[in-house]
Protein backbone atom coordinates (compact mmCIF):
# COMPACT_ATOMS: atom_id res chain seq x y z
CA UNK A 1 0.00 0.00 0.00
CA UNK A 2 0.72 3.60 -0.30
CA UNK A 3 -0.09 6.96 -1.03
CA UNK A 4 -2.42 6.17 2.19
CA UNK A 5 -2.53 8.87 5.10
CA UNK A 6 -0.57 7.82 7.96
CA UNK A 7 0.68 9.36 11.58
CA UNK A 8 3.90 10.59 12.28
CA UNK A 9 4.97 11.12 15.60
CA UNK A 10 7.50 14.04 16.49
CA UNK A 11 11.31 12.61 17.91
CA UNK A 12 11.89 15.38 20.41
CA UNK A 13 8.98 15.84 23.30
CA UNK A 14 8.53 18.83 25.08
CA UNK A 15 8.64 18.91 28.46
CA UNK A 16 6.05 21.27 29.74
CA UNK A 17 6.69 20.57 33.43
CA UNK A 18 9.46 18.34 34.81
CA UNK A 19 8.95 18.76 38.67
CA UNK A 20 5.86 20.72 39.70
CA UNK A 21 4.44 21.60 42.87
CA UNK A 22 1.55 19.62 44.54
CA UNK A 23 -1.72 20.85 44.23
CA UNK A 24 -5.03 20.20 46.05
CA UNK A 25 -8.37 18.51 45.08
CA UNK A 26 -10.05 21.45 43.35
CA UNK A 27 -6.83 23.72 42.59
CA UNK A 28 -5.18 25.11 39.02
CA UNK A 29 -1.75 25.01 38.32
CA UNK A 30 0.38 26.20 35.76
CA UNK A 31 3.20 24.15 33.78
CA UNK A 32 6.19 26.21 33.56
CA UNK A 33 6.76 26.14 30.16
CA UNK A 34 5.26 27.10 27.07
CA UNK A 35 4.52 24.70 24.21
CA UNK A 36 4.77 26.21 20.39
CA UNK A 37 3.34 24.45 18.13
CA UNK A 38 5.47 25.92 15.26
CA UNK A 39 9.07 26.18 17.48
CA UNK A 40 8.82 23.02 19.31
CA UNK A 41 6.39 20.45 17.43
CA UNK A 42 7.56 21.32 13.76
CA UNK A 43 4.10 22.71 12.69
CA UNK A 44 2.55 19.03 13.88
CA UNK A 45 -1.21 20.03 14.34
CA UNK A 46 -1.69 17.35 17.12
CA UNK A 47 0.06 16.56 20.64
CA UNK A 48 -0.17 13.68 23.03
CA UNK A 49 0.25 14.41 26.38
CA UNK A 50 1.94 12.36 29.24
CA UNK A 51 1.43 13.28 32.56
CA UNK A 52 2.97 11.33 35.49
CA UNK A 53 2.04 11.95 38.55
CA UNK A 54 1.71 10.49 42.19
CA UNK A 55 -0.93 10.93 45.61
CA UNK A 56 -0.13 10.21 49.31
CA UNK A 57 -3.31 8.80 49.54
CA UNK A 58 -5.08 6.91 46.83
CA UNK A 59 -7.65 9.67 44.95
CA UNK A 60 -11.26 8.95 44.08
CA UNK A 61 -11.26 6.33 41.14
CA UNK A 62 -12.00 7.66 37.19
CA UNK A 63 -12.00 11.44 38.78
CA UNK A 64 -10.76 13.92 36.06
CA UNK A 65 -7.35 15.79 36.35
CA UNK A 66 -8.21 18.35 33.23
CA UNK A 67 -6.21 19.93 31.16
CA UNK A 68 -6.69 24.12 30.14
CA UNK A 69 -4.51 26.44 27.75
CA UNK A 70 -4.14 30.20 28.02
CA UNK A 71 -3.57 31.21 24.04
CA UNK A 72 -1.02 33.71 22.72
CA UNK A 73 -1.98 35.47 19.63
CA UNK A 74 -0.28 34.82 16.36
CA UNK A 75 -0.33 38.54 15.49
CA UNK A 76 2.93 38.64 16.70
CA UNK A 77 2.18 40.88 19.61
CA UNK A 78 3.02 38.16 22.01
CA UNK A 79 0.08 39.25 23.92
CA UNK A 80 -1.77 36.22 25.54
CA UNK A 81 -5.14 35.74 27.62
CA UNK A 82 -5.19 36.98 30.76
CA UNK A 83 -4.35 34.38 33.58
CA UNK A 84 -6.95 31.65 34.60
CA UNK A 85 -9.04 32.86 37.15
CA UNK A 86 -11.77 30.76 39.25
CA UNK A 87 -14.47 32.25 37.41
CA UNK A 88 -12.93 32.10 34.26
CA UNK A 89 -10.70 29.05 33.53
CA UNK A 90 -9.91 29.56 30.21
CA UNK A 91 -10.44 26.92 27.75
CA UNK A 92 -10.13 23.20 28.79
CA UNK A 93 -8.78 20.77 25.92
CA UNK A 94 -9.27 17.22 27.78
CA UNK A 95 -9.08 15.67 30.75
CA UNK A 96 -6.75 12.67 32.48
CA UNK A 97 -8.53 9.91 34.10
CA UNK A 98 -7.25 9.15 37.07
CA UNK A 99 -6.72 5.50 39.16
CA UNK A 100 -7.44 4.88 42.80
CA UNK A 101 -2.94 3.93 43.54
CA UNK A 102 -0.62 6.22 45.13
CA UNK A 103 1.83 4.96 43.17
CA UNK A 104 3.41 7.20 39.95
CA UNK A 105 0.56 6.75 37.41
CA UNK A 106 1.09 7.41 33.68
CA UNK A 107 -2.07 9.89 32.15
CA UNK A 108 -2.33 9.69 28.60
CA UNK A 109 -4.29 12.66 26.27
CA UNK A 110 -4.37 12.92 23.04
CA UNK A 111 -5.45 15.96 21.76
CA UNK A 112 -6.45 17.25 18.10
CA UNK A 113 -5.35 20.59 16.90
CA UNK A 114 -3.90 22.30 19.75
CA UNK A 115 -2.98 26.09 19.95
CA UNK A 116 -0.97 27.22 17.99
CA UNK A 117 0.98 28.62 20.86
CA UNK A 118 0.03 28.40 24.69
CA UNK A 119 0.74 28.15 28.02
CA UNK A 120 -0.97 24.88 30.03
CA UNK A 121 -2.95 24.35 33.02
CA UNK A 122 -3.80 21.57 35.26
CA UNK A 123 -7.29 21.44 37.02
CA UNK A 124 -7.31 18.80 39.93
CA UNK A 125 -11.02 18.07 39.56
CA UNK A 126 -12.48 16.07 42.08
CA UNK A 127 -9.90 13.78 43.12
CA UNK A 128 -10.08 14.22 46.70
CA UNK A 129 -6.25 14.17 46.88
CA UNK A 130 -3.93 16.64 46.48
CA UNK A 131 -1.46 15.49 43.73
CA UNK A 132 2.19 15.53 45.17
CA UNK A 133 5.01 17.65 44.40
CA UNK A 134 7.68 16.49 41.27
CA UNK A 135 5.00 15.77 38.82
CA UNK A 136 5.39 15.77 35.06
CA UNK A 137 3.96 16.76 31.97
CA UNK A 138 5.13 16.38 28.39
CA UNK A 139 3.64 16.64 24.99
CA UNK A 140 4.96 14.80 22.13
CA UNK A 141 4.22 16.12 18.68
CA UNK A 142 1.45 14.28 16.01
CA UNK A 143 1.00 15.06 12.23
CA UNK A 144 -0.05 13.18 8.88
CA UNK A 145 1.81 12.22 5.72
CA UNK A 146 1.07 10.09 2.81
CA UNK A 147 2.64 6.75 3.16
CA UNK B 1 -3.32 36.89 49.06
CA UNK B 2 0.05 37.60 50.87
CA UNK B 3 1.90 34.24 51.28
CA UNK B 4 0.67 32.63 54.91
CA UNK B 5 2.80 30.97 57.19
CA UNK B 6 2.18 27.34 58.36
CA UNK B 7 0.60 28.50 61.51
CA UNK B 8 -1.76 30.63 59.73
CA UNK B 9 -2.76 28.41 57.27
CA UNK B 10 -3.89 25.82 59.04
CA UNK B 11 -5.32 28.71 61.38
CA UNK B 12 -7.46 29.54 58.49
CA UNK B 13 -8.46 26.31 57.10
CA UNK B 14 -9.67 25.07 60.59
CA UNK B 15 -11.89 28.46 60.19
CA UNK B 16 -12.85 27.33 57.19
CA UNK B 17 -14.20 23.95 57.80
CA UNK B 18 -15.78 25.32 61.04
CA UNK B 19 -17.64 27.89 58.72
CA UNK B 20 -18.20 25.34 56.10
CA UNK B 21 -20.07 22.60 58.79
CA UNK B 22 -21.57 25.94 60.48
CA UNK B 23 -20.20 24.56 64.38
CA UNK B 24 -17.05 25.03 66.22
CA UNK B 25 -14.56 22.06 66.01
CA UNK B 26 -13.45 19.65 68.93
CA UNK B 27 -10.38 19.75 70.25
CA UNK B 28 -10.56 15.74 68.75
CA UNK B 29 -11.21 16.97 65.47
CA UNK B 30 -8.77 19.84 65.40
CA UNK B 31 -5.81 17.23 66.17
CA UNK B 32 -6.69 14.51 63.32
CA UNK B 33 -7.32 17.74 60.83
CA UNK B 34 -4.21 18.99 61.24
CA UNK B 35 -2.52 15.96 59.86
CA UNK B 36 -5.07 15.44 57.05
CA UNK B 37 -4.65 18.84 55.90
CA UNK B 38 -0.82 19.05 55.66
CA UNK B 39 -1.37 16.11 52.71
CA UNK B 40 -4.46 17.76 51.82
CA UNK B 41 -6.64 14.82 52.00
CA UNK B 42 -9.87 16.51 51.41
CA UNK B 43 -11.66 12.42 51.23
CA UNK B 44 -10.74 11.81 54.70
CA UNK B 45 -11.36 15.21 56.05
CA UNK B 46 -14.94 15.39 54.73
CA UNK B 47 -15.76 11.82 55.89
CA UNK B 48 -14.67 12.97 59.61
CA UNK B 49 -16.41 16.36 59.34
CA UNK B 50 -19.66 14.39 58.18
CA UNK B 51 -20.05 11.84 61.20
CA UNK B 52 -23.21 12.27 63.16
CA UNK B 53 -24.34 14.70 60.87
CA UNK B 54 -28.13 14.80 60.00
CA UNK B 55 -30.53 16.63 57.97
CA UNK B 56 -34.59 16.21 58.62
CA UNK B 57 -36.90 15.13 56.38
CA UNK B 58 -40.79 14.45 56.56
CA UNK B 59 -41.77 11.31 57.51
CA UNK B 60 -45.71 10.91 58.67
CA UNK B 61 -46.33 7.94 61.34
CA UNK B 62 -49.75 7.19 62.93
CA UNK B 63 -50.68 5.48 65.73
CA UNK B 64 -50.04 2.05 63.82
CA UNK B 65 -46.65 3.33 62.91
CA UNK B 66 -45.96 4.10 65.83
CA UNK B 67 -46.98 0.96 67.91
CA UNK B 68 -44.70 -0.49 64.80
CA UNK B 69 -41.95 1.46 66.04
CA UNK B 70 -41.27 1.01 69.60
CA UNK B 71 -41.57 -1.78 71.87
CA UNK B 72 -45.38 -2.86 73.00
CA UNK B 73 -45.32 -1.26 76.63
CA UNK B 74 -43.46 1.78 75.21
CA UNK B 75 -45.99 2.46 72.47
CA UNK B 76 -48.78 1.81 75.25
CA UNK B 77 -46.80 4.71 77.37
CA UNK B 78 -46.51 6.71 74.83
CA UNK B 79 -49.82 6.61 73.44
CA UNK B 80 -51.60 7.01 76.51
CA UNK B 81 -49.78 9.98 77.34
CA UNK B 82 -50.78 11.42 74.09
CA UNK B 83 -54.72 10.29 74.20
CA UNK B 84 -54.97 11.01 78.24
CA UNK B 85 -53.18 14.80 77.46
CA UNK B 86 -55.46 15.53 74.65
CA UNK B 87 -58.52 14.68 76.48
CA UNK B 88 -58.04 16.74 79.17
CA UNK B 89 -59.44 19.80 80.16
CA UNK B 90 -56.21 21.49 81.80
CA UNK B 91 -52.93 21.24 81.36
CA UNK B 92 -51.85 18.33 83.11
CA UNK B 93 -49.38 18.47 85.71
CA UNK B 94 -46.57 16.81 83.59
CA UNK B 95 -46.86 19.22 80.68
CA UNK B 96 -47.21 22.07 83.31
CA UNK B 97 -44.34 21.19 85.28
CA UNK B 98 -42.07 20.76 81.94
CA UNK B 99 -42.83 24.03 80.71
CA UNK B 100 -42.11 25.76 83.90
CA UNK B 101 -38.54 24.23 83.76
CA UNK B 102 -38.40 25.53 80.44
CA UNK B 103 -39.81 29.06 81.52
CA UNK B 104 -42.84 29.26 79.09
CA UNK B 105 -45.14 31.80 80.52
CA UNK B 106 -47.79 29.86 82.15
CA UNK B 107 -50.39 31.87 79.62
CA UNK B 108 -48.98 29.83 77.16
CA UNK B 109 -49.33 26.84 78.32
CA UNK B 110 -53.04 26.01 77.40
CA UNK B 111 -51.50 26.98 73.95
CA UNK B 112 -48.89 23.40 74.15
CA UNK B 113 -52.02 21.52 75.12
CA UNK B 114 -54.26 23.00 72.36
CA UNK B 115 -51.11 21.53 70.42
CA UNK B 116 -50.80 17.94 72.11
CA UNK B 117 -54.64 17.50 71.33
CA UNK B 118 -53.43 18.26 67.42
CA UNK B 119 -50.65 15.99 67.40
CA UNK B 120 -53.09 13.35 68.88
CA UNK B 121 -55.74 13.91 66.66
CA UNK B 122 -53.10 13.70 63.46
CA UNK B 123 -52.16 10.41 64.75
CA UNK B 124 -55.33 8.67 64.00
CA UNK B 125 -55.66 9.94 60.61
CA UNK B 126 -54.26 8.38 57.34
CA UNK B 127 -52.34 11.38 57.00
CA UNK B 128 -50.28 10.66 60.07
CA UNK B 129 -48.47 12.97 62.13
CA UNK B 130 -44.79 14.59 60.64
CA UNK B 131 -42.12 13.67 62.74
CA UNK B 132 -39.65 15.76 60.79
CA UNK B 133 -41.84 18.98 61.54
CA UNK B 134 -39.92 21.22 64.00
CA UNK B 135 -42.77 21.85 66.30
CA UNK B 136 -43.46 17.72 66.71
CA UNK B 137 -40.16 17.30 67.74
CA UNK B 138 -39.81 20.21 70.10
CA UNK B 139 -43.36 18.29 71.76
CA UNK B 140 -41.76 15.01 71.35
CA UNK B 141 -38.39 16.80 73.39
CA UNK B 142 -41.25 17.88 75.89
CA UNK B 143 -42.54 14.31 76.07
CA UNK B 144 -38.83 12.87 77.10
CA UNK B 145 -38.22 15.77 79.53
CA UNK B 146 -41.18 15.08 81.22
CA UNK B 147 -39.53 11.94 82.27
CA UNK B 148 -36.48 10.79 80.97
CA UNK B 149 -36.00 7.37 82.20
CA UNK B 150 -39.66 6.14 80.36
CA UNK B 151 -40.09 8.26 77.51
CA UNK B 152 -36.48 9.15 76.25
CA UNK B 153 -35.69 5.96 74.42
CA UNK B 154 -39.21 6.36 72.60
CA UNK B 155 -38.92 10.09 71.58
CA UNK B 156 -35.23 9.52 70.37
CA UNK B 157 -36.55 6.22 68.40
CA UNK B 158 -39.26 8.12 66.73
CA UNK B 159 -37.14 11.77 66.08
CA UNK B 160 -34.38 9.57 64.24
CA UNK B 161 -36.87 8.09 62.03
CA UNK B 162 -36.96 11.62 60.27
CA UNK B 163 -33.07 11.88 59.92
CA UNK B 164 -30.96 10.88 57.54
CA UNK B 165 -27.55 11.05 57.16
CA UNK B 166 -25.88 14.04 55.36
CA UNK B 167 -22.69 13.73 54.66
CA UNK B 168 -20.56 16.33 53.52
CA UNK B 169 -19.38 16.22 49.65
CA UNK B 170 -15.67 16.79 49.69
CA UNK B 171 -16.01 18.46 46.60
CA UNK B 172 -17.16 21.29 49.19
CA UNK B 173 -14.20 21.08 51.68
CA UNK B 174 -11.91 21.38 48.84
CA UNK B 175 -13.64 24.67 47.67
CA UNK B 176 -13.44 25.64 51.13
CA UNK B 177 -9.53 24.79 51.87
CA UNK B 178 -8.43 26.40 48.48
CA UNK B 179 -10.56 29.37 49.01
CA UNK B 180 -8.82 29.68 52.69
CA UNK B 181 -5.49 29.08 50.92
CA UNK B 182 -5.61 31.72 48.46
CA UNK B 183 -5.75 29.04 45.78
CA UNK B 184 -7.29 28.95 42.12
CA UNK B 185 -10.43 26.71 42.16
CA UNK B 186 -12.86 25.71 39.91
Amino acid sequence: MSGETIEVWGTTPKVLESAGTGFASGSLVPASNTYDKIVDGGGYPDGQFILAATFNTAPVENSLISLYVREYAMDGSGVRTDAPETTRPGRQIGSFQVNDRTASQPMILTVNDLPAKADYYLHNNGTGQAVAAGWKLTVVPRSYKSA
Amino acid sequence: MATLTGAELLAAQLAALSTLVDRPLTDVEVATLTALLDVRNDVATAALLSIGRARLVSRTITARGVRGALPIPDAARFLKLLSDTASAEAVPAWLDAVLTLQDVPESDHGAYLDTFACAHEWLQQAAGLDLGDRTTRAGLDLIAASNPDKFGVSVATLKAMAEVADPIPFDQVSRALNEAQGLMTL
